[in-house]
C-alpha cells in the first residue's frame, strides 16, 4: 500500500473537489436566474444607496432679491444698514419695514422663513412665520393641550399666560432648558433635541413608523440615541427638536445665508459683534 | 475498504456534504443579492448650476434678479430668429419650435447657459403679477417607441427670484427648470462633439424592447438649426412627423434612417464629414431609406471623413455592432 493513496484522502481530495464544483454550479445557476429573472433579488434588504444632498440656494437667492427691494424711500438693505447702525427700527425710520418685509416674504410660500437683522450681537427686526407665538413677552408657542405629552408643555416646557393668543385647545408653553430633567436623554445634533413620546396616533403607527412631536418641535431622525430612553416610566422614542431658526438650520431642515452689513474696525467679521442680514428658509 | 463504507459512516458523509451545499448557497445568494446603487441626482445639481448660469447671465441685473426689458428682448429676438430661418411654417414650427406667433416659447437653449448632454427648459412666472416667461428644449410628448422608460430621465426645481420690472421695482418671481436627458439630447450633443472636435463619436444603444428600433435623425426642414428625430424614416422633409428637435445651430445633419432588432447590441456613431462629400438622398427612394443610410454610412467612411486640417460640413450618423 506504500505509495498509493488512501481511501480516505480520496475521499477528502473528492469532497474538496465536489465542493468545488457545487460551488460553481450553484454560482452558475443563481447568476443566469438573475439574469433571466430581472426582478430576482429586487427588495432585497441589502441594498445601500448613497444620495448627494443638493445645497440649498434658496436664502441666498432671497438675501439678494431683499437687497434691492424697496420699501417705501429706500431699498431694504439701506434700512437694514441704517438700523443696525443705529440699533432700531425707531432710530433709522424704518417701522415700517416688517409689515412690508412679510409681505414680500409670504409671496413665496415658503413652510418656513426667518428673515433677521443683528446688530453687535443683538436682534435688530427679527420676522418669521415659524411659530405662533404667544405670552405677555411673545416668548411662548401654541400647544395642542390634547397632545398627550408627558406633560402638559412636554419635557422642557414650562406653561405660560397666553396672553389671549391661544385658542381654546391649545395652551402656551415656553421652552425652559433649566427644566429638562437630569435623566431625560439628549439627542439630534450638537444634543439640541429631547427623546420624547410618539404623539403620532395609533393607526399612523400601524404600518409605516411616522413619528410626530407636539407642537413647535420637530421630529428629527435619531433612533440611535432614543429608541431605548424612557422617562418616569414611560418610552421616549422620539427625538424632538424646539423649533428655533437655529435649530432648524442644525437640523439641516433648513438652510440660512448670511449677509454682513459692516464690519467693525479691520478685523474679520464676526457674527457676534459685527451686523448683518441673517435669511433663513425651510 | 470495507470499513470505510460503514453505513454510519456514509450517512454522515452525506449529511456533511449536505450541510456543505447549503452553507455555499446561503453564502451565494448572500453575495449576490447584494447591490449598492449609487445615485448622484446629476440632474438635481445640473439644475443648480444652471440656475446659477442663468441668474448671474445678460438677462441679469443682479444675481438673482431677472430684468424685465431683458426678458422680454431676449423672447423677442429668439422668436424672430426661428421666424426668420422657418417662415410662415404655421402650426408644426409652432409646435417644435414654440408658439412664436405670440412670441412665446421659443425653443431655444441661449448660449449664456447652456448644455451639450443636459435639455432644459426655463419659466420664469411672476407671482404677484400675471408675466411669464418661458423658453427652452421640450422633449415631444411623442415618446420613441421601444426604449424603456430609464432612458427618459428628468428632473424639476423651482427657485425663488425677482424680476425688476421697467419702473425699476422688485416683483416676486419663480424660476422653475426642467432638466432633461432623452434620445434627441443624447443624439444632438453626439452631433455637436463630432462637428466641434473633429472626431467620431459614439454612444451605445439602449436595448431595444420591440421587434425592430429605428433612429432617425435630420434636421428641421433642411436647414441647419435644429436637430430632429422623426417618427418614420418613410417621411420626407415636407410630410415627416418631427417627434423632438433641439436648437442646434450650424450643424448639418445628413438625414438617415438606422434600424436595429430587438437584443440587439449596436452604437450610434456620429462621423464629421468633409466638405463635398458626395451621398444620397434617402427620400429619392423612401422605402429603402435604411439601405441608402448603410451605404452613405459605407462610402462617407471610406474617404469624407473630416480631420483636423478640413472643415467640417456636416455629420453623419451611421449604427455598428459594439
Amino acid at each position: 500500500m506504500k505509495g498509493q493513496s488512501s481511501l480516505p484522502e480520496d475521499i477528502g481530495w473528492t469532497i474538496f473537489i465536489v465542493i468545488a464544483v457545487i460551488f460553481i454550479v450553484v454560482i452558475s445557476l443563481i447568476m443566469v436566474g438573475k439574469a433571466r429573472f430581472d426582478n430576482y433579488g429586487r427588495g432585497s434588504n441589502l441594498i445601500y444607496s448613497l444620495y448627494f444632498v443638493s445645497i440649498s440656494t434658496e436664502p441666498y437667492l432671497v438675501g439678494e432679491s431683499l437687497s434691492f427691494y424697496g420699501i417705501r424711500d429706500r431699498q431694504f438693505f439701506e434700512h437694514a444698514l441704517e438700523s443696525a447702525v443705529t440699533g432700531s427700527l425707531e432710530s433709522s425710520s424704518s417701522m415700517n419695514v416688517p409689515a412690508e418685509l412679510k409681505l414680500f416674504m409670504e409671496a413665496y410660500e415658503f413652510r418656513r422663513y426667518a428673515v433677521e437683522i443683528r446688530s453687535g450681537g443683538k436682534s435688530v427686526l427679527n420676522l418669521d412665520n415659524i411659530l405662533t407665538r404667544c405670552g405677555t413677552a411673545g416668548d411662548g408657542t401654541c400647544v395642542n393641550k390634547y397632545s398627550n405629552d408627558i406633560t402638559a408643555c412636554g419635557i422642557g416646557r414650562v406653561e405660560i399666560d397666553d396672553a389671549g393668543v391661544c385658542s381654546f385647545y391649545q395652551t402656551c408653553c415656553r421652552e425652559e432648558p433649566s427644566s429638562i430633567p437630569t435623566d431625560a436623554t439628549r439627542c439630534g445634533p450638537q444634543g439640541i433635541g429631547i427623546c420624547s413620546k410618539d404623539l403620532a396616533p395609533p393607526t399612523r403607527r400601524s404600518d409605516i413608523f411616522i413619528p410626530a412631536c407636539a407642537d413647535g418641535r420637530d421630529y428629527y431622525p435619531d433612533t440611535e440615541r432614543c429608541s431605548s430612553a424612557s422617562l418616569n416610566g414611560e418610552e421616549t422614542p422620539v427625538c424632538c427638536i424646539p423649533i428655533t431658526t437655529q435649530n432648524i438650520a442644525a437640523a439641516q431642515t433648513a438652510a440660512s445665508a448670511e449677509i454682513p452689513l459692516f464690519f467693525n474696525g479691520t478685523s474679520n467679521y464676526d457674527k457676534d459683534s459685527d451686523s448683518s442680514i441673517e435669511v433663513t428658509i425651510g | 475498504m470495507a470499513e470505510n463504507l460503514d453505513p454510519v459512516w456514509m450517512i454522515m458523509f452525506i449529511v456533511r456534504i449536505v450541510f456543505a451545499v447549503a452553507i455555499v448557497f446561503f453564502m451565494s445568494i448572500l453575495i449576490l443579492s447584494l447591490s449598492i446603487s449609487l445615485d448622484d441626482d446629476q440632474l438635481k445639481r445640473f439644475s443648480h448650476e444652471l440656475s446659477e448660469n442663468i441668474l448671474s447671465s445678460e438677462l441679469a441685473e443682479s444675481k438673482g434678479i431677472i430684468s424685465e426689458a431683458k426678458l422680454d428682448s431676449f423672447i423677442a429676438n429668439s422668436s424672430n430668429l426661428i421666424s426668420n430661418v422657418y417662415p410662415g411654417m404655421g402650426d408644426e414650427a409652432a409646435f417644435m419650435l414654440g408658439d412664436i406667433q405670440f412670441g412665446q416659447y421659443p425653443n431655444i437653449e441661449p448660449n449664456f447657459a447652456r448644455h451639450c448632454l443636459i435639455g432644459y427648459s426655463a419659466s420664469i412666472r411672476e407671482l404677484n403679477g400675471d408675466r411669464f416667461w418661458d423658453f427652452g428644449y421640450r422633449p415631444s410628448g411623442l415618446e420613441e417607441y421601444g426604449l424603456a422608460d430609464e432612458n427618459f430621465k428628468s428632473s424639476q426645481e423651482s427657485f425663488p427670484i425677482s424680476v425688476m420690472k421697467r419702473d425699476g421695482s422688485l416683483q416676486q418671481a419663480e424660476m422653475e427648470l426642467r432638466v432633461f436627458i432623452d434620445p434627441m439630447t443624447r443624439y444632438s450633443c453626439l452631433a455637436e462633439m463630432a462637428k466641434t472636435t473633429k472626431e467620431k463619436q459614439e454612444l451605445g444603444m439602449p436595448l431595444c424592447t420591440i421587434s425592430r428600433c429605428t433612429v432617425s435623425i435630420r434636421n428641421f426642414y433642411d436647414r441647419n438649426n435644429y436637430t430632429c428625430t422623426i417618427e418614420s424614416p418613410h417621411q420626407g422633409s415636407s410630410d415627416a412627423e418631427y417627434v423632438a428637435c433641439r436648437y442646434l445651430p450650424g450643424v448639418s445633419i445628413i438625414p438617415s434612417s438606422l434600424t436595429y432588432l430587438k437584443d440587439e447590441k449596436k452604437k450610434l456613431v456620429a462621423y464629421p464629414v468633409k466638405e463635398g462629400a458626395p451621398y444620397s438622398d434617402i427620400m429619392s427612394d423612401p422605402d429603402n431609406s435604411m439601405q441608402i443610410s448603410q451605404d452613405n454610412c459605407d462610402s462617407l467612411k471610406a474617404a469624407w471623413i473630416a480631420t483636423d486640417a478640413d472643415n467640417v460640413k456636416s455629420v453623419i450618423f451611421c449604427m455598428e455592432p459594439r
